[in-house]
Formats: C-alpha cells, sequence, structure tokens
C-alpha cells in the first residue's frame, strides 16, 4: 500500500517538484535513494545494536521530503 | 382563473416535497448507515442490553477525540488528519506518568497536565506547516502524520535507554533500549479506569433525567411561544420535539419498571461531562469573536484577510485546539482501553475518528456536535455487531471485520469526492 510513496520520495529527493519531473531526477533520485537506504543499514546498526534503526529512518525521510515538497505547491495548484 | 389556481397551489405543495428529498439527499450518508446498523443487529442477535452497553462504552471512550475535529473543520482547514500527532503528544505524556509511577486520578490529571506542552508545541508546529500547504490540510496532515510516527518511533525505540536515560523494567525492553511494545495501565500505579470509576450512575435513570429536562424544555419553549413572535415561527418543532421527548420519557419510564438487562448498565459520570463540557465549549467558542473569525476563515480566506482578520493566526490557533483536544481525548480513550499499545495505539485514530464524523453526515466545510456524536454511535454500532453479523451471515467473524475496514476508509473516500463534486458543480453554478 506504501509503494507510491517510496516511489514520490525517490523522483523527490531526485530534484523534481509537483510541477516539473525529468527522466533525469529519477534516475538520481532512485540512486541517492536507494543508495542512502542501503548505505545506512550497516552504519545504523554500528550506532545502535538494537531494532531496525534503518527502517524508522527510511519512514522519516520519505515521508519528510514529501511534505516539503506539499510545502513547495501553491494553494488549489495555480 | 383555472391556471391561476394551479399556480397558487402547487408551489407550497412542491415545497415540501422538494424540502424532503432535500433532506433525505443532505443525509444519505448517515441514512445508509442507519439502515446498515439495523440489519447488522437484526442478522447479529446480540441481545439489546449487551449491544446498548458496549455502545455506551464506546461512546464515552471516542466522542472527546472525534469532537475535536470540529473547529478546524469551521475554520476551512478540512478533516485534521494531524490529531495523530495529539494522539502522541497523550501517549508521550501517559508513559511519563506510568514511569513516575502515578496511578488513579492524579495520574490521569497529571498525564494531562504533562500533555497540554507538548500538545501545544506539536499543534504549533502543524498549524505552521499546514499554513505553508494552505488548499491541501488534508493530505499533508496525513503525511505529517506518517513523518511524526516515524519521529515517535525513533524517540521511544533507540533516544530511551540510550541519550534519554530511563531504568525501568517494566517499560524498558530487556536490552534496555527502548519502550516496550504493550504497556499495562491497570493496577494500582495504572490510570486504567481513572475518569471513568470516579462515580457512576445507572444509564437509565441518567437518560430518564435527560429525557424529562428536554420534555421540560420544549414545554417551556412551548407556552413562550404563544407570547413572544419571534419563536412562534418554530412553534410546530417544539411540538414535535416535546412529543418525541415525551415518547423516550415513557419508553424509559416503561424499562425501568420491567427486569429488562437494560437497568443493569451504569454509564461513567465524569467522563460523560468531561464530554458534555467539550460540547458546551465547542457551542461558547462560535459565540466569540474568535469564534465568528473562524467561521469567516473557512468561509473564505482571502475576503477574511481583506477585513483584517489574521487567517494564519487563526489557522494556527485552530488546530492548536484541535491538537490539545486530541491529546485529551486519547488519555480518555487509554485509560479506558486499559493497555497503552506504545506503537500502535496513535496510528487509527485520525482515520476512525474522521470516518465517524463523516457517518455522522458532516463533510469536509460543515460539522456541527450532533453530527459527531450521532457518527460516532453509527460507527461504533457497525462495529459491535458486524463480527457476529459476519459471522452468522458468511460462517466467518473475519469478513465482519473486513467488511469495517473497508467502511472506514469507504465514507472517507467517498465523502471526499463528494465534496469535490458537489463544489464542482456549485462553482459551475455560479459562473453560469
Amino acid at each position: 500500500m506504501m509503494m507510491g510513496f517510496a516511489a514520490v520520495a525517490a523522483i523527490l529527493i531526485g530534484g523534481a517538484s509537483a510541477k516539473r519531473a525529468t527522466m533525469i531526477h529519477v534516475i538520481l533520485g532512485t540512486f541517492l535513494f536507494q543508495g542512502l537506504l542501503t548505505i545506512s543499514l550497516p552504519v545504523a546498526n554500528k550506532i545502535i545494536t538494537e531494532g531496525n534503526l534503518s527502517e524508522v529512518l527510511r519512514i522519516i525521510v520519505q515521508n519528510g521530503i514529501i511534505l516539503y515538497a506539499l510545502t513547495k505547491v501553491t494553494s488549489g495548484g495555480d | 382563473m383555472q391556471e391561476n389556481k394551479v399556480i397558487a397551489i402547487n408551489p407550497p405543495h412542491e415545497g415540501i416535497f422538494d424540502n424532503i428529498k432535500k433532506i433525505f439527499f443532505e443525509n444519505i450518508v448517515t441514512l445508509i448507515f442507519v439502515v446498515l446498523c439495523i440489519v447488522g443487529i437484526a442478522l447479529s442477535g446480540q441481545p439489546l442490553a449487551f449491544i446498548v452497553n458496549e455502545l455506551i462504552a464506546r461512546l464515552t471512550r471516542n466522542s472527546f477525540l472525534v469532537l475535536s475535529l470540529i473547529i478546524p473543520v469551521l475554520a476551512g482547514m478540512g478533516l485534521n488528519f494531524g490529531i495523530v500527532l495529539g494522539a502522541m503528544a497523550g501517549q508521550i505524556a501517559l508513559i511519563a506518568v506510568t514511569h513516575f509511577k502515578v496511578g488513579g486520578i492524579s495520574g490521569f490529571m497529571l498525564a494531562v497536565a504533562l500533555s497540554t506542552p507538548i500538545a501545544i508545541l506539536f499543534g504549533y508546529l502543524t498549524a505552521k506547516l499546514l499554513n505553508k500547504t494552505k488548499g491541501q490540510e488534508m493530505i499533508s496532515g496525513m503525511i505529517l502524520g506518517f513523518f511524526a510516527n516515524g519521529l515517535y518511533q525513533l524517540l521511544f525505540l533507540f533516544l530511551v535507554g540510550t541519550i534519554i536515560p530511563m531504568k525501568n523494567p517494566v517499560l524498558v525492553l530487556s536490552s534496555g533500549v527502548g519502550i516496550k511494545n504493550t504497556l499495562d495501565l491497570s493496577g494500582v500505579l495504572g490510570t486504567k479506569y481513572a475518569l471513568d470509576n470516579i462515580f457512576k450512575l445507572p444509564f437509565i435513570r441518567l437518560a430518564l433525567v435527560f429525557a424529562i429536562l428536554g420534555l421540560g424544555f420544549y414545554i417551556y419553549r412551548y407556552y413562550k411561544s404563544r407570547s413572544d413572535a419571534r419563536l412562534f415561527e418554530n412553534q410546530s418543532s417544539y411540538i414535535v420535539n416535546g412529543f418525541l421527548f415525551f415518547i423516550l420519557t415513557g419508553t424509559l419510564t416503561y424499562i425501568s419498571m420491567t427486569k429488562s438487562l437494560l437497568n443493569m448498565i451504569v454509564v461513567p459520570l465524569f467522563t460523560i461531562l468531561a464530554i458534555v463540557l467539550l460540547c458546551v465549549f465547542n457551542v461558547f467558542i462560535l459565540k466569540t469573536k474568535l469564534g465568528q473569525d473562524f467561521r469567516s476563515v473557512g468561509q473564505d480566506m482571502n475576503v477574511a484577510r481583506i477585513s483584517g482578520i489574521q487567517v494564519n493566526k487563526i489557522r494556527i490557533i485552530a488546530i492548536l485546539i484541535s491538537t490539545i483536544l486530541a491529546a485529551w481525548g486519547q488519555l480518555i480513550f487509554l485509560q479506558n482501553i486499559g493497555t497503552l499499545n506504545t506503537y500502535g495505539s496513535h496510528e487509527q485514530v485520525g482515520m476512525f475518528a474522521i470516518a465517524a464524523l463523516l457517518i455522522g453526515g458532516a463533510s469536509v466545510s460543515k460539522a456541527t456536535i450532533g453530527q459527531a456524536i450521532i457518527g460516532t454511535a453509527l460507527f461504533h454500532t457497525l462495529f459491535i455487531v458486524s463480527p457476529q453479523a459476519g459471522k452468522n451471515l458468511f460462517g466467518n467473524a473475519q469478513i465482519g471485520e473486513y467488511f469495517r475496514v473497508f467502511v472506514a476508509y469507504g465514507v472517507i473516500g467517498a465523502s471526499l469526492g463528494l465534496h469535490a463534486w458537489k463544489q464542482q458543480f456549485g462553482s459551475k453554478k455560479r459562473l453560469s
């Protein structure tokens, strides 16, 4: 159900906005977002051995970036 | 002459018919759910006393949360999915109180006191964000709920025990980092039933008092309306309402005479008092300058701004009030449930409260106290009967469960769609 969220977050991280999105945004964003998730896992496990910090980090980054994009859309889409 | 007569007779006749049609279409959602509830009660075959008992428990548990949604709706900010943050504030306070080992009503009041500043902080941040996303408050609020959930998990899963020192084997996981998944609030040091158990009254007697008061009120109004010209036009509604209260009084008196199980049901007086106080507060605030500002901002932000209302400030106040009330509402909810599901209790709060409000007949731009209470009652009646009804109908209680999840999401989706459609229809009408 939350599949769309990850995709939206990835393209937004790539530099897209609610108005403009290109292929480069897609490739770059997916690379950065998935890279962050992949790299953060071992790092996070070094810091705190218990639990799944990487997953919590994913939730924060993913929803944070969508929220940021929402604040950049002006009222009513005009 | 003949034609004249037709014209003279027709309009009022059509007026009544149109009125009925209008009432029917405006309350279509509520009516559908009334029918669904009646069918569900009939199918489940559960005794009435059981259903009423469950319903009272759920009404006292959930009404506060649903009522906390009303003010942002009036301020034109839509349904406040941000109450999830208020619920989180309540839970943070409750975890703190459980850690301090303060139980009973004093623990509950301490939790209320602790949750308020946290809720003010959360509400302020929410409002700041929603002011930056005008026109799409609902989706922003929803994503904000997910985002805040991430931070909440970070706080209680990883920061407690590492950065925040906390040594409490009851609350903290065995590894020393993170709060346990479920916290038991029962016992002397817990806050279970802290508010509910202060004083309990038999349901029938309380309802009887209510019915007699209502009857008295309408009789008084009726006699007043005979001399007062302003009240005269409402005279027929007084008669109808008074008659309904009379029937209610009669039925309740009859039930109290019999040996029905309904007489065994008790209601938590102070919880109900809290809900009534909130209703009074909601009515009161609409009569003040602030309430009028809410309404004008809700009707048209630009006009309000030109009239000298500080729109952003009013919107911040609306969300602040809603978040604080949601924090208290979550505390009332949890003291009744008795166990705190640390990472789950808050997740569905927004969704269920909003679904309940919408079932009551509210829309994105209009909500009343009556709609909130009726909606909560209908939604939770469905909750009570749907597993048993599903079992009787399909031989599987799980189908009833699916049905109520479907109802919760379905009613939110349908209501938002209907609202957008009505708005489009309205703007087209205005243009032509």
